[in-house]
């Protein structure tokens, strides 16, 4: 009896449990097939910076789906990335630019001309250079639609690379700061306390993600946060207003005209900044030497020249620049025409000087006497965007005679960091026993001192003496938090006042917090997806796999997991240029690459 | 009066201590208790307000059959203190306890279980366990019903599973039965095959049960006992242990079986419209930043961690039996060699070791097996050739010596089963030491990549929502140390029971 009550109550179960599972699909009812309808396979290498470990995933998961097998490789720092990447131990990588400068020609130069400085991608395609330079001589008007061929011709018809999206920058910080003061582009000179009595007492805390700096010398840096102390720590002929537009406001010069065929970009200096240096205490002093046409005249002629230092890193910004010399001659102002039917001089006196002599050297300068001296910089094709180049790291006024003398004894050809110096190697600006603090600046700050995990700037007061307002905070520290959650959690605790990189994922725990402040800006940096070009990989060869690599890509998806933080873009013109373009695969492209990479494969064996 | 009020209460403890149903009964309801009392916990949502349905049912169940433990606890206790037995109404509350196992309460229903049988014997308790860990998986694996879709070989898993859980069912009755002290029904054999061929499944009770009935069917003499079935029979008795051994077992078998019920897609694919989603009965552990079912990456992470705790820990031993004993044995030059190169190994710190292997090497499961076997190969060597010195001077290792038998005669068939009691004991908290190595890799992204389920990995991608969506950093880091406190609890019981001062 007992038994036979048990069996029938298995038995209900089992009919329960069948009658689930009747409405339940397997996977290949409820997906239609296994998707295994690829000829063959493909794995590719996508090399990445640790640090876009969550887009990585989606792009292996989007290829994976497709097909395709994916190999991860994650670089931990910048510096690794970049060197895997040229040395083309990869397939796909994902690469980011930051466009800090508002001009096009900074996208594409570095990253996509044949001999660019970052063209780790091995792009070398003489239509590619021919449309950069062509874009580059012409003015905003005109540009556009050539920037638009270019970017056509880039992700669409070759497909050296595919967008990925344009991230949302949000800048979140504490409330000790007044909001108005932070700008996108990270202008120290403008920082303020809400409560401005605090100005000169509380040191401001910052922190950014890259820990490993090697050069204060601005010509050897090209990663983005050596980049922004580098920014401060030199002056330079205009700079960047928080608009991206270019000015001279705490710049070296007083003003400045272009002339008419744009070529020619002359510059009016000042003579109140002098260059400040470190004693051996750490303290800052007037060096007494005067910030002068000498030292615009080496400096930029040493940013151009690839030859001009070991390790130059930043010289494809200033390609077209052909040479800097200081006007001795006033004639050539008067004769000088600029666009708007003004002379140069004219132009240049607009601020109220009056040039009365022009002089060569920094002994004869005396604003107050009428002695100016004037800087010429000339192009080798008319390129308007140098403007926006002189703004730029790699354009900052070192001290000619006092780096000049530091880099004589190097050999360029065969230098070796292990036993030369160089002037700016940062590890004399280490505290310890090896500090020798021996940089000679004439930026808003004046770095003093750093370790391994701050460094230490004060504001500096030899520079730009007639002004009566600069750099409102008088001493900032800028720790090096290389996790963007720790620096989140250092922000949301106080011990920094603001983090220069945040995760996506948590603006919106930064703004339930009542002591903290956000802004968005739309981000410079722009994420592309770069093939392999430099011939060592099946993609290099096949336009079809890289098509297919690219048609798998969704923004939607890298959105999504992005908590929607980021902007569609078309590629890094996309920073500060709209050339109209729209980039779409059909449903089943991927296929159809795919099918037609295998065949061409099959063709060759 | 207060003399005697004393006697009687030890002559009543005495009378319960020799029924097992109390401890286990009171061990049900504290234990289903605190479960009950730990889901509560979750039923409110203070970012939303709302109470879940879901948990706040299976917490209730819990409490109530916790009381109902707690019930027959107390009417046991009672009657056990009267009349020194059990009556069979109490009893029958058994099968009420026992079918708790449907809402997943092991605790009572291996109380009820245990209560429901007047006549114990060491295989009954085997065959329940044995049962439950079954009947466990299979109600796991009934969760993917409320998936989109199950995996192609989920409806084949379910079928053998079920079957398997019904040989089980059937098995219990058979062996308290026809299993009399230390003899078996010779009939049990057959049965005993089809066990152990059941434990293909990952059940490694119903392995040790095939390989008991066998055993004790075989025996020919059932007045000598056979020392390792001593040893599981104590073990048994300790409830801890055995828990611990329940949780491995169930972990080994449910990696095993999700191979065939459980869909590896949803746990590496993502599904960008499913993003961070909190716990429901379709996620059951909610879902992670790339919208992936973390129950899911749970069950298949368990895989990586047991086989990467248990075959380094397997490397370390091998290696550090062979060196402990050549050292010990040989001692001298040998001995200080051997040594002296151990102790280098052991100056380096824990993790670094592993570090620096797999910075050589690349990361993959073998290498990290292999680099943290490597690192563990001093501690058993030292273990083992302590217990060798030891035992070299012992009456039956000189007349072994006496009768002319040969140093590796010596060695593996004297000493070493001589000396294996610390080892076991080492090798079960080792193991757990493993899978919080991997784990503690994984997490400083050294380990798995970072898209294939591991529990260190899961619970890393976890610890940057601790504060948004905390169940994706709780439950794997749950599994982790309900893991690791299984092995510990089970290195506790294997020490208790191979204790020689505490048989």
């Amino acid at each position: 009896m007992k038994k036979k009550k048990l069996a029938a109550l298995f038995l209900s179960a089992v009919m329960l449990l069948s009658l689930v599972g009747c409405n339940t699909q397997t996977r290949s009812e409820a997906t239609g097939s296994d998707g295994s309808t690829v000829s063959g396979s493909v794995t590719l290498n996508l090399l990445y910076q640790s640090s876009d470990e969550v887009v990585a995933n989606v792009i292996r998961d989007e290829l994976t789906r497709a097909g395709m097998t994916v190999e991860m490789s994650a670089a931990s720092d910048g510096g690794t990335f970049r060197e895997q990447m040229g040395n083309g131990n990869f397939d796909i990588a994902i690469y980011s630019w930051a466009n800090v400068m508002g001009n096009p020609d900074y996208s594409v130069r570095g990253t996509w001309y044949s001999t660019g400085a970052s063209n780790y991608a091995g792009i070398n395609d003489t239509t590619v250079d021919s449309l950069i330079e062509e874009a580059a001589a012409q003015t905003a008007e005109e540009y556009v639609e050539t920037y638009g061929e270019l970017e056509r011709y880039v992700v669409e018809e070759q497909t050296y690379m595919t967008p990925l999206y344009q991230k949302i920058t949000g800048r979140g910080f504490s409330n000790v700061l007044d909001a108005n003061t932070i700008t996108n582009n990270q202008r120290w000179e403008d920082f303020s306390y809400a409560d401005s009595s605090q100005n000169s007492t509380r040191p401001l805390i910052l922190s950014q993600t890259a820990g490993s700096v090697s050069t204060w010398d601005p010509i050897r840096a090209n990663d983005q946060t050596t980049g922004y102390a580098l920014d401060h720590m030199y002056i330079h002929l205009l700079t960047l207003q928080p608009d991206w537009s270019v000015s001279t406001d705490e710049s070296l010069s007083y003003s400045y005209a272009v002339s008419e065929d744009n070529t020619q970009y002359y510059f009016l200096l000042r003579d109140d900044c002098n260059f400040a240096r470190v004693d051996e205490n750490g303290e800052v002093y007037d060096s007494g030497v005067m910030v002068s046409g000498e030292d615009v005249v080496y400096s930029l002629e040493r940013a151009r020249d690839p030859n001009s230092t070991p390790l130059h890193q930043t010289y494809s910004v200033y390609e077209n620049l052909a040479s800097t010399e200081i006007v001795t001659d006033i004639s050539v102002l008067d004769s000088t025409m600029t666009a708007d039917g003004r002379s140069v001089r004219e132009v240049l006196e607009a601020e109220g000087q009056t040039i009365g002599s022009l002089v060569a050297t920094r002994d004869e300068v005396d604003n107050a006497a009428g002695n100016y001296q004037v800087v010429c910089c000339t192009t080798s094709i008319p390129y308007p965007q140098i403007l926006n180049g002189l703004t730029f790291h790699g354009a900052g006024i070192v001290d000619s005679e006092w780096v000049e003398a530091m880099n004589a004894d190097v050999d360029v050809a065969n230098y070796d960091a292990t036993t030369d110096s160089l002037y700016g190697d940062a590890v004399t600006t280490m505290e310890g026993d090896g500090y020798a603090n021996h940089l000679s600046l004439s930026g808003n700050y004046v770095l003093t001192s750093m370790n391994d995990y701050q460094m230490n700037f004060v504001a500096n007061p030899y520079i730009r003496t007639n002004d009566t307002e600069k750099n409102p905070i008088t001493t900032i520290t800028d720790r090096f938090m290389s996790d963007t959650e720790a620096a989140l959690s250092a922000l949301r605790s106080g011990e920094v006042d603001f983090p220069y990189n945040l995760p996506e994922t948590k603006y919106d725990t930064i703004e339930q917090d009542e002591n903290l402040d956000m802004t968005y800006f739309d981000g410079t940096r722009v994420y592309m997806l770069a093939f392999n070009m430099h011939g060592n990989s099946a993609v290099s060869e096949s336009l079809d796999l890289r098509k297919a690599v690219a048609s798998c890509i969704k923004y939607e998806d890298i959105s999504a997991v992005l908590a929607g933080n980021t902007v569609e873009c078309d590629s890094f013109l996309s920073a500060c240029l709209d050339c109209g373009n729209t980039f779409s695969y059909e449903d089943g492209a991927t296929q159809q690459y795919l099918e037609a990479y295998f065949a061409s494969q099959e063709a060759a064996a | 009066m207060k003399k005697e009020s004393f006697f009687v209460k030890k002559a009543n403890q005495r009378k319960l201590k020799r029924h097992q149903e109390p401890s286990v009964l009171a061990f049900g309801a504290g234990a289903s208790g605190i479960v009950g009392a730990a889901l509560a916990l979750m039923i409110y949502d203070s970012k939303t307000g709302t109470i879940s349905t879901v948990p706040l049912l299976i917490s209730l169940l819990f409490l109530v059959e916790a009381a109902i433990a707690l019930l027959a606890l107390l009417l046991a206790n009672g009657q056990i203190i009267k009349h020194n037995e059990i009556s069979r109404p109490v009893r029958l509350i058994g099968v009420l306890l026992a079918v708790t196992i449907a809402n997943g309460n092991i605790f009572c229903s291996l109380a009820g279980l245990i209560l429901l049988i007047k006549k114990k014997n060491l295989e009954y308790q085997v065959g329940c366990y044995m049962l439950l860990v079954e009947v466990l998986i299979l109600l796991v694996s009934c969760l993917n019903f409320f998936k989109p879709w199950v995996c192609d070989t989920f409806f084949l898993g379910m079928g053998l599973l079920g079957a398997v859980a019904a040989i089980h069912l059937i098995s219990l009755p058979l062996v308290a039965a026809y299993v009399k002290g230390n003899r078996a029904d010779k009939k049990m054999i057959p049965l005993g095959i089809v066990l152990i061929l059941t434990a293909l499944t990952g059940n490694l009770f119903s392995l040790l049960l095939g390989v008991l009935l066998i055993r004790k069917a075989l025996t020919k003499d059932d007045h000598v006992s056979i020392s390792w079935v001593d040893v599981i029979k104590r073990l048994f008795r300790s409830q801890m242990a055995v828990l611990g051994a329940f949780i491995i077992v169930f972990l080994l078998a449910l990696s095993i079986c999700a191979n065939l019920t459980f869909d590896y897609g949803i746990a590496v694919d993502n599904d960008y419209s499913m993003i961070l989603q909190n716990p429901s009965l379709v996620y059951p552990f909610g879902t992670d930043d790339y919208g992936r079912c973390v129950f899911t990456r749970v069950v298949f992470g368990a895989r990586i961690s047991l086989t990467v705790g248990i075959f380094s820990t397997a490397i370390s031993i091998v290696v550090g039996i062979l060196l402990g004993a050549i050292a010990g044995f040989y001692s001298g030059a040998t001995d200080n060699v051997i040594m002296r190169i151990l102790d280098v190994f052991m100056a380096i710190p824990g993790l670094l070791l592993p570090i620096a292997i797999i910075a050589a090497f690349g990361t993959s499961t073998a290498n990290i097996t292999f680099a943290l076997g490597v690192g563990a190969i001093p501690s058993y060597a030292r273990t083992i050739r302590a217990s060798v010195l030891q035992l070299q001077d012992s009456e039956f290792v000189e007349a072994a010596r006496a009768c002319g038998a040969k140093d590796n005669i010596i060695i593996f068939k004297h000493i070493l089963p001589n000396s294996m009691a610390p080892l076991i004991i080492r090798a079960t908290l080792g193991i757990g030491a493993g899978v919080t190595a991997v784990s503690s890799l994984s997490y400083l992204g050294l380990g798995i990549a970072p898209h294939i389920p591991e529990w260190g990995n899961i619970l890393k991608a976890g610890s940057s929502y601790l504060e948004s969506n905390p169940y994706m950093a709780i439950f794997p880091g749950f599994a982790i140390v309900i893991l690791v406190l299984a092995f510990n609890f089970l290195g506790d019981g294997f020490r208790d029971a191979l204790d020689p001062k505490l048989k």
